[in-house]
């Protein structure tokens, strides 16, 4: 053990003699873990709060499609729906997104004579049946960018440009920003008005599906009866997620890749090419009675002290970014423009595995670099030593 | 009667054998060595006595012919175990220093025992004691590349000794000293001697050979002995 701890004791010293190199090193080191992991760690919180957001939404939902164009569903089609064969519920969904002038915001306006299920209210009351006009319930985002709070009178601008004053009744909470943060909740008739949309229609209709089995079978009935609808499922959308989370996340990971084989390219030429003052240095070593178990065990110290120092400290500006300052430089390229603006804050949710993939990724080859050039030096005849 | 510490039965090393650029820098050597001797190994350059010290002081194998070393038959050891026995039983004296550089004088000695697996204090002791039989404890906490050249060379000697070996091996000590530091390294050595360590020095500089410690003088020339005498 004392043995160990010696070298270990040894490898330092030789680290602080050229402390410059060995920092530079583990900074360029770091900020390439750091981006790498960055990714990792947003495409893994992006997805896990996507997984939230989709567990609220209903398992089918009908559009009315013209010409490509999504238009208003006819009310009168639920009725019809609602006779299917497996469907178990049917509604009328008003929403829509508001473009705030005021803030440059996009807020989603959803229409509601209740909570919608998974949300809670953190502050105040939420809404009910006898709401009819003139109140709000909000995410935090909207109180945030107009500097308001619960009983403040908000001024939204409905299709026909009138002023419409809200009163806001409560403001939500979430396990998500993502779902709740760009959030307002009106009454039916409110949201109608805001958005444009007549008493005889509505966004989309949802629908609840009594067996998860038929959902396909569900789907395909709509799709046959009636003409000029898109029929959507809950486990299309998690597909086209992932897919496009997946998608931005790889080509970023691709890139991240090329940069770390470049490192590591770099970082194998400078140790397979082991300076001559590096080899001199092993040649002294074995000369005054190091074997090269203990040469091996040194650099090996060598390796883990940098790969592991610069991998930590990667992960550790990686989290800080990700989960403390919301990822401003990935945001705008993984995430897309229309929800940037009003910013969420990220779900500090982490797997053990991406922990472990990024160490795996980072040290193993550095210490492969390390290791086996120092290797075949140290098994050169130590009598050369006497001949330099 | 002093035992026989290094024997070397009719030994040869051949580089690069079998090609056109052979070279059979040793050649039939046999000797001996016994305790308590400083032998002097004279020859002029590239005559093959850094080979020698390298196959005596176990760095290298021999083509053929048989050595032993301290009772060892050394000759057919694996590399791991010459290794083993160099760190315990003999120390070097390299003609360029072979220091390491920008670490401390006291760092650069306690370079042999670190697989050791000493203590700190243990190390520490060993190179205060011999700092102080060398007289550089003063310097011990300076860079090498600020110290003086004899200072150097007796870095270089304390940390032949920091494993307590019996056997010290030189090349070429005084290659890059001056007359006086010569004569202090001279002395060293004969306190070394004192200290019941062996000395083979390999040398062509008539400083260390025509000093009165040396006990014999092995003329060395084109890989053979050619004479050795008191």
């Amino acid at each position: 053990m004392s043995r160990w701890i010696n070298i270990l004791g040894f490898t330092t010293l030789l680290l602080k003699r050229y402390w410059r190199s060995t920092l530079s090193l583990i900074i360029v080191y770091s900020i390439i873990v750091f981006a790498f992991a960055s990714v990792l760690m947003f495409i893994q919180s992006l997805s896990y709060e996507a997984g939230i957001v989709l567990r609220s939404l209903p398992e089918v939902w009908v559009q009315r499609v013209i010409g490509g164009r999504l238009l208003p569903i006819d009310n009168d089609l639920t009725a019809g729906l609602a006779k299917i064969r497996g469907v178990s519920c049917v509604h009328q969904r008003v929403w829509g997104y508001y473009f705030d002038e005021g803030t440059g915001g996009v807020f989603t306006i959803v229409g509601s004579d209740s909570i919608p299920d998974g949300l809670t209210i953190f502050a105040g009351k939420g809404l009910t049946s006898f709401d009819t006009a003139g109140v709000a319930v909000c995410g935090t985002g909207y109180l945030e960018l107009h500097g308001v709070s619960i009983g403040s009178d908000i001024i939204l601008t409905d299709t026909e440009r009138h002023l419409r004053t809200l009163r806001i009744t409560g403001v939500f909470t979430s396990s998500s920003d993502l779902i709740t943060r760009d959030l307002i909740v009106v009454p039916y008739g409110e949201a109608r008005r805001l958005l444009g949309i007549g008493n005889t229609s509505s966004t989309d209709i949802s629908i609840d599906v009594t067996n998860p089995d038929e959902v396909e079978t569900v789907v395909r009935k709509i799709s046959q009866r009636i003409p000029n609808v898109r029929v959507v499922t809950r486990e299309q959308l998690i597909s086209t997620y992932q897919s496009l989370f997946g998608y931005r996340g790889s080509l970023f990971l691709f890139g991240l890749m090329i940069s770390l084989l470049a490192f590591m390219i770099l970082a194998w030429q400078k140790a397979s090419g082991l300076s001559s003052k590096e080899q001199r240095e092993i040649g002294i070593q074995k000369a005054v009675g190091w074997s090269i178990p203990d040469i091996m065990i040194q650099k090996f110290c060598e390796g883990t002290i940098i790969s592991f120092n610069a991998t930590l400290l990667g992960l550790i500006a990686a989290y800080c970014h990700v989960f403390f300052f919301g990822a401003p430089l990935l945001k705008p390229f993984l995430v897309g423009w229309s929800v940037v603006y009003p910013d969420f804050h990220l779900l500090s949710h982490l797997e053990l595995s991406s922990i472990v993939l990024v160490f795996f990724l980072s040290v193993i080859p550095y210490l492969a670099a390390t290791v086996i050039p120092s290797w075949k030096a140290a098994i050169s005849d130590p009598s050369e030593i006497m001949h330099a | 009667m002093p035992e026989k510490i290094i024997v070397a039965d009719n030994i040869v090393k051949t580089f690069d054998e079998g090609q056109p650029n052979e070279v059979r820098a040793v050649q039939s050597v046999s000797l001996c060595v016994f305790e308590g001797e400083i032998v002097a190994f004279r020859g002029p350059s590239g005559s093959g006595k850094t080979t020698l010290l390298s196959l005596l002081g176990c760095m290298c194998k021999p083509t053929s012919g048989e050595i032993i070393v301290c009772g060892e038959r050394i000759t057919k050891w694996s590399e791991h175990f010459l290794t083993m026995f160099r760190r315990k039983h003999i120390g070097f004296v390299f003609q360029n220093f072979n220091l390491i550089e920008h670490l401390t004088a006291y760092q650069n000695i306690t370079v042999p025992a670190i697989p050791l697996g000493l203590s700190s204090r243990e190390m520490k002791l060993r190179v205060h004691k011999w700092a102080q039989i060398l007289r550089i404890n003063h310097r011990l906490a300076f860079p090498i590349n600020l110290l003086s050249g004899g200072e150097i060379q007796r870095v270089a000697i304390a940390r032949a000794l920091m494993a307590e070996p019996e056997l010290i091996f030189a090349d070429e000590p005084t290659a890059h000293l001056d007359t006086k530091l010569s004569n202090e390294l001279i002395e060293i050595f004969s306190n070394l001697k004192d200290y019941g360590k062996t000395l083979l020095i390999a040398t062509h500089d008539p400083i260390v050979y025509g000093s009165k410690i040396v006990s014999r003088i092995i003329d060395f020339r084109d890989g053979h002995i050619v004479e050795s005498g008191a």
